[in-house]
């Protein structure tokens, strides 16, 4: 077997987990935060399809904050755009699952995708069941979702987040 | 019935369809509307709100423009004194022009991008210093395809969904404020559905049979008054939720 049977896209830039009031963004910081990384991930999620169907089928997982689905004051941005992700994710899900196409999210706390010490979601609210999750913990799950015996799981978003959120 | 009486209420995308039943149930309820709106059809909104007894002005907008955004909370604050709250109803032309994800343009992406999200960012920074001073409201218009994907409009719920977390964080950040950020997410009957209908008669029904409640909602009197709900003091203790208006369809949130 050669070539490339799943791909993976981390939703985040370094200058989305930069926490800044909504209102203070300029023209500019809304565009790169906001309205580029989502046609990236248009451009990412269209290269991918055709390449997997060619291949016959395969495996697309989005790694995305959890403040997708919790929010975070000061990043609005990046959970609109990681919520964005996830509605596609799902939408394409939907329809390439008859090419043999998986496509699902990876939930996993803000700090640890954005590559900074703080955390930046709302860790003041809820404690996780377990420690905080490590990258190996995410690449754990990112690869099990690549395996064939997880076929039948597409559109979901799965969280690793040491079960701090524990949404449905 | 609920009261909105002393309120001005922003909505967008008001000269038509659902936004202009939200103006509708909005001046019924005693609220002063501004339908922001790019074409002549929000004059008609404002013109039936006043038939119907109620308060309203049409102030042209184009969501896109961050300019013309700021000059309609600006004439309203300046018109009316304040500014309460804002509905943000408007969505891309294109909302209803079924295209695959694997062939969607970026010009179409960009188009509802521009109108849905970036309209949002432009209403958030116009509007927050008033919303504050008031301790109002922000309400996003969502769908069931920003919460369940859709496969006819994949654009349309991206953008959806990308203004259901732009809510959450809203809500978080505008919380110590006063403001209360919501979304509603309704199925409800729009112009493209009834042109569907008429050309596919056996669509009403077995689109009405996958709502637990037998039939598709109506814009005035099933989502607009849960809209002019969360505008009143009623609501004053509800935010970062997605409202869902669908007849109990969507049960997974």
């Amino acid at each position: 077997m050669s070539g490339i049977d799943a791909y993976v896209w981390l939703a985040a830039t370094r200058a989305q987990g930069l926490p800044a009031p909504l209102a203070s963004l300029s023209a500019q910081q809304w565009e790169e935060s906001t309205e580029q990384p989502l046609r990236d991930f248009i451009g990412f999620m269209q290269s991918a399809h055709r390449r997997l169907v060619s291949r016959g089928g395969g495996r697309i997982v989005v790694v995305i904050p959890t403040i997708a689905m919790t929010g975070a004051a000061g990043l609005a941005p990046w959970s609109a755009v990681a919520d964005g992700c996830r509605a596609l994710v799902k939408s394409a899900a939907r329809v390439w699952g008859a090419a043999s196409i998986t496509a699902n999210c990876v939930a996993v706390p803000a700090a640890l995708l954005a590559g900074t010490e703080d955390d930046i979601s709302r860790s003041d609210l809820q404690q996780p069941a377990l420690p905080d999750p490590h990258l190996r913990d995410v690449a754990g799950v990112i690869a099990s979702l690549c395996r064939a015996e997880m076929g039948a799981v597409s559109g979901a978003t799965i969280g690793v987040d040491g079960g701090r959120w524990m949404n449905p | 019935m609920t009261d909105l009486t002393g309120r001005v209420v922003l909505v967008t995308g008001g000269g038509a369809g659902l936004g202009r039943a939200i103006c509708l149930a909005c001046g019924a309820a005693g609220a002063t509307v501004v339908v922001a709106a790019p074409g002549q059809n929000g004059a008609e909104t404002a013109r039936l709100v006043a038939e119907r007894g109620g308060s309203a002005t049409w102030v042209k907008t184009d969501m896109t423009k961050g300019a013309d955004v700021d000059a309609a909370v600006a004439e309203t604050v300046t018109t009316f004194g304040g500014l309460f709250a804002v509905v943000h109803n408007a969505t891309s032309r294109h909302s209803s022009e079924a295209t695959p994800l694997s062939e969607l343009s970026l010009d179409v992406w960009d188009d509802h991008v521009a109108v849905s999200l970036r309209g949002a960012y432009h209403l958030a920074r116009a509007a927050l210093p008033h919303l504050s001073a008031a301790r109002g409201r922000f309400v996003l218009m969502t769908s069931p395809a920003g919460m369940e994907g859709s496969t006819a409009l994949p654009a349309y719920g991206g953008v959806k969904g990308a203004l259901r977390g732009m809510t959450k964080s809203l809500a978080l950040e505008w919380g110590q404020a006063g403001v209360c950020v919501t979304c509603v997410s309704p199925l409800a009957m729009t112009g493209a559905l009834e042109t569907a209908y008429e050309r596919n008669p056996v669509l009403k029904e077995r689109l009405a049979g996958t709502v637990p409640l037998g039939r598709i909602g109506d814009p005035e009197t099933d989502v607009a008054p849960v809209v002019t709900f969360l505008l009143s003091d009623a609501a004053s203790y509800l935010t970062g939720q997605t409202i869902v208006v669908d007849g109990g369809r969507f049960t997974a949130l």
